[in-house]
């Protein structure tokens, strides 16, 4: 369809260009391929794992990694290994979860609000100001104080403190936007306010908001298994990988695996989702420098 | 200059206070109040011992009353007492800042020693093998949990080395494993933002005329070009800071070092919420102060920045 008031799309903008230059990123093709490797072991635990994960077996308890068990055993003689397979559920959900609430909410009152400006935006960004006061984790701590300690608890915590970071950034692209000659010409010959929303200025939003999505599902990983190392997150015996650290504290001296095999499923799903982030902004966004919400 | 540092001062009233109202707000939101939670520690209370506690700590007047009263005892320097000890919430908090404190300035140092020469070698080697080496280790830097890492450090240096304690009881030995652990990943988003903010500031006129002028590649990189590239990287290491903080809670767990992150982690277990809500209250006046002070050094960096507005 032709638009008289839509902004010309430069040919670098394209939908087509921009997936091949992705999909040619080395971050992207590196990060992604071991995204796909943790988020398979995490549909296909119950097939891959070689042992049950709370399957307990005294006679085996501590072992060190051999063949029948790759990763050793724990305290309780389960298999480190399949409690890492295991383990990438929880972890996926701490990391998704949080990063589809904060974004949703975030970007929704961020767009509206810097829309339609005037005090409801003023009363929002004081409110962003304030939020930020604290450091993300001590937010999401004490909201986990006040729901109580589990999986969801830890997720909906997350995803609660990370949204300032959505508004602010939602609403300062908007704002931006809205100065843009394109948009200003679309107001002035009546187009309505859901269609400059939507169709002129969404076009500036969704970059720089899926590029911190994607760092933010890593950010919200690392935070969901600190709060669980600290014992409020899913109670035992579910494997968790953070949990699983702090177990593995215990033993340290003694058996090095139960810590050290967790930690690299943590870092390895991490260092995946933030390879994925670095090649996005390279190629949607590449002026910003990006934000850690941690 | 005097003007803009009280006029910046000024504008943390607001943001603390609304900070504190939203901290107590959430407290609201927890089941149960200070009389269950003492129940919970053991003590028991007939039906009406619990009216007449509710009554004598105010708990039966309206919300907005004792939010008034709450913030009315901040000002005077009151956070409450610990449900759990009768100890005041300052008390206990001022006992264990000094310790949290230390381990974030330590941690900060560790990020800037390695993070800050990691990026300029990577500035200077641009998209040299060297340079692909040193962004890589620093995603890696930002992807290993910080816990876990200090986890493997204990395993290291103080199960199999013995060079350090593998718990942290304060002094010198003691704040090496941890501030590591705690700088390692902030070092990593130094080293990013460094490398990018001097391989743009390496790309300015006033870079070319210092090489006109003949001044060495070392001079020009150490002296003109960080110094510009260094105002960006100030206002990343106050943002740093509150990382720190944050993630001190849960170092000082894994190394039993005393802080509060103890204090913090401990009141949510036993539901001792003044003294959490004072903690997550200090904690973040701490990191606003820091945020002012790095907005004033802005200033003093970088003298295009105007004065006057705040």
């Amino acid at each position: 369809m032709l638009d008289a008031t839509s902004a010309p799309v430069p040919l670098e903008q394209t939908s087509v260009h921009i997936w091949r230059r992705l999909i040619s990123h080395r971050s992207v093709v590196v990060g992604g391929f071991l995204f796909l490797v943790v988020l398979a072991a995490a549909l296909f635990a119950g097939w891959i794992a070689p042992y049950g994960p709370v399957d307990t077996d005294p006679d085996v308890a501590l072992l060190p990694p051999s063949w029948s068990h790759l990763m050793g055993t724990d305290q309780f003689g389960r298999d480190v290994l399949s409690r890492v397979i295991h383990g990438s559920r929880p972890s996926l959900v701490m990391g998704v979860a949080p990063m589809l609430i904060s974004s949703v909410v975030g970007t929704t009152l961020g767009m509206l609000f810097g829309y339609y400006g005037r005090w409801a935006d003023l009363l929002l960004t004081r409110f962003v100001d304030i939020a930020l006061a604290f450091p993300p984790i001590l937010l999401a701590l004490t909201v986990v104080a006040v729901l109580g300690p589990g999986l969801w608890s830890i997720a909906l915590a997350l995803g609660l403190s990370g949204i300032p970071f959505y508004i602010r950034m939602a609403r300062g692209q908007v704002i931006q936007a809205k100065e843009a000659p394109f948009v200003q010409t679309a107001i002035a010959i009546g187009a309505g306010d859901m269609r400059v929303m939507f169709r002129h200025i969404i076009h500036r939003v969704v970059p720089p908001i899926l590029v911190m999505m994607t760092i933010h599902v890593a950010g919200a990983i690392l935070a969901g298994a600190a709060l669980s190392f600290l014992g409020l997150g899913i109670p035992p015996p579910s494997p968790e990988w953070g949990t699983m650290i702090q177990d593995g504290r215990q033993f340290i001296a003694l058996s090095w695996w139960m810590a050290f095999f967790p930690g690299v499923a943590l870092a390895v799903t991490v260092f995946a989702t933030n390879l994925l982030g670095d090649g996005l902004r390279d190629v949607l966004d590449p002026r910003s420098k990006g934000e850690q919400i941690r | 200059m005097l003007r803009y540092v009280f006029g910046r001062l000024t504008l943390t009233v607001p943001v603390l206070i609304g900070a504190a109202v939203l901290i107590f707000l959430l407290m609201q939101l927890v089941p149960g109040d200070a009389v269950s939670a003492v129940m919970a520690g053991g003590a028991k209370l007939s039906p009406e011992q619990q009216l007449e506690m509710r009554e004598a700590l105010g708990l039966n007047r309206p919300l907005v009353v004792q939010l008034g009263d709450y913030l009315w005892g901040l000002v005077q320097g009151d956070l409450g007492r610990s449900t759990r000890s009768d100890r005041s919430v300052l008390s206990l908090v001022g006992a264990q800042i000094p310790s949290t404190l230390i381990l974030v300035a330590a941690g900060m140092t560790v990020a800037i020693i390695i993070g800050v020469p990691l990026g300029v070698l990577a500035a200077r080697r641009r998209n040299s093998f060297v340079d692909t080496l040193a962004m890589g280790t620093a995603v890696l830097g930002l992807s290993v949990p910080q816990f876990w890492f200090g986890l493997m450090l204990i395993l290291l240096f103080a199960v199999n080395l013995g060079w350090f304690p593998a718990l942290s009881s304060g002094g010198f030995d003691g704040l090496v494993l941890p501030s590591v652990a705690l700088g390692v990943a902030e070092a990593a988003v130094l080293a990013r933002l460094v490398r990018s903010s001097l391989i743009e500031s390496l790309e300015q006129d006033y870079i070319t005329t210092a090489r006109a002028k003949g001044a060495s590649d070392r001079r020009v990189t150490w002296r003109h070009g960080l110094r510009n590239a260094l105002v960006p990287v100030v206002t990343m290491i106050g943002l740093q800071v509150g990382n720190l903080l944050g993630a001190a809670v849960v170092i000082e767990m894994l190394f039993a070092r005393q802080g509060l992150g103890q204090l913090v982690v401990n009141s949510i277990l036993r539901r001792d919420l003044p003294v959490l809500q004072g903690s997550i209250l200090i904690l973040a006046s701490i990191f606003v102060v820091i945020n002012v002070v790095v907005d004033i050094l802005y200033k003093f960096l970088d003298p295009r920045v105007k004065l006057g507005t705040a």
